[in-house]
């Protein structure tokens, strides 16, 4: 299970993406918008945000991964460059997790105002 | 997200290539002629950071940019300062023992500090909840 | 990369030629009479030489460029100055003229060596000391 799973993050399309890897995130089609094409994410949008969080977290703990896989191995002596970034990735995973949340309650409030 | 983080990793970089040049000196301190260095800060940059490009590794096997760089967070400096004795050498125990001990605080101090700015984040980025 | 195990690396090898040096020390004291040596002759004092030495982790050479270098024993050199010349003449290893040359050991010279290669070596501990601490509060980063 990958880190991104294990946070709730969903994994839309695994077979697409290598593990590890998220595959790319559909459009959310709200109420009130136009059912837009897979890829045309709307920039100023929400699922911009999330989008962006989760691959900035993606890219971070792959980072993590890669400097403690090195560290372990030998390969490099770098203790607080390894223990930043997986410092970092813990971080950036927090923060994607709660961006995803907030948008989920604010879709959820808006989905709830349709009645 | 993370930009007040980098500059205090340059300076732990610096702390531990500094800690190493003065561990050389003590135990070089009964060497004939040898003459003990440090290690000054140089503004963050350098070639590359001057050109505004990082070296792109076309190939997993490449090495990376900096990896055999002598000091790339610090000038190498000879200090002369503690006089010589009669083998030629100018290592001063005294002085160098003062040197790690000041430097190996600056360490710490600056991990803390660094430590400290990830708690910060980390309670921003769990939206307050800790 | 010059990082906490280079370090401790650079302070054994000063650890190490202290300890050579040391040895050497202990072997003059207890040779302080011995008038005749397998190759005939007197004892005759040893020294160190230290030389510095380029690091080389992962097979790569660092020339001293980065300031740092490993201490290395090159070899251990008996010292060529003459002995003490006492007049013995019942000595077996008298010479001609009833003479014994003693071995060119001074004892306070070696006391004074003894001490101070002892304090070489507790500042390498101190050295080793500290970047441990800096080892151990850098896994404190994010905890």
């Amino acid at each position: 299970m990958s880190p991104l799973e294990a946070a709730g993050l969903p994994l839309y399309a695994p077979h697409l993406g290598r593990e590890g890897e998220l595959a790319p995130v559909p459009d959310v089609v709200g109420p009130g918008k136009a059912a837009p094409g897979v890829g045309n994410v709307d920039p100023t949008g929400f699922e911009a945000l999330v989008k962006d969080a989760v691959v900035k977290a993606n890219d971070q703990v792959n980072r993590a991964d890669h400097a403690s896989r090195e560290f372990a191995a030998g390969r490099v002596d770098d203790i607080h460059g390894t223990m930043l970034e997986l410092s970092k990735a813990d971080i950036e995973l927090r923060f994607a997790g709660n961006v995803r949340n907030k948008v989920i309650d604010a879709f959820y409030e808006l989905w709830r105002m349709q009645i | 997200m993370f930009s007040a983080v980098d500059p205090l990793r340059a300076a732990l970089d610096y702390h531990l290539d500094r800690q190493n040049v003065l561990a050389s000196n003590v135990a070089h301190v009964d060497t004939p002629g040898y003459k003990p260095n440090d290690l000054e800060r140089v503004e963050q940059g350098g070639f590359t950071a001057a050109l505004g490009v990082a070296m792109q590794r076309t190939n997993e096997r490449h090495l990376v940019a900096g990896a055999l760089d002598a000091t790339p967070n610090g000038r190498v400096f000879q200090d002369l300062s503690a006089g010589v004795g009669n083998d030629g050498n100018y290592v001063s125990l005294d002085r160098e023992a003062a040197k790690l001990a000041a430097n190996q605080l600056r360490y710490d101090t600056v991990s803390a500090i660094v430590s400290a700015e990830l708690k910060q984040l980390s309670f921003a980025a769990s939206d307050a909840k800790g | 990369m010059l990082g906490v195990f280079s370090a401790l690396e650079i302070s054994a090898s000063g650890l190490g030629a202290e300890r050579v040096r040391m040895n050497t020390i202990a072997s003059n004291l207890a040779n302080v009479h011995t008038t005749r040596t397998a190759e005939g002759g007197p004892y005759k004092r040893l020294d160190p030489v230290f030389e510095a030495q380029g690091l080389a982790p992962g097979g790569e050479l660092y020339s001293g460029e980065n300031g740092v270098s490993l201490v290395n024993v090159s070899r251990i050199q008996a010292d060529a100055r003459p002995g003490t010349l006492v007049f013995e003449p019942g000595n077996p290893d008298a010479n001609a003229q009833g003479y014994v040359e003693y071995p060119n050991v001074n004892a306070v010279e070696e006391m004074v060596n003894m001490i101070t290669a002892s304090r070489a070596y507790e500042a390498g501990v101190t050295s080793i000391e500290s970047v441990k601490q800096m080892a151990h509060s850098a896994l404190q980063i994010g905890r």
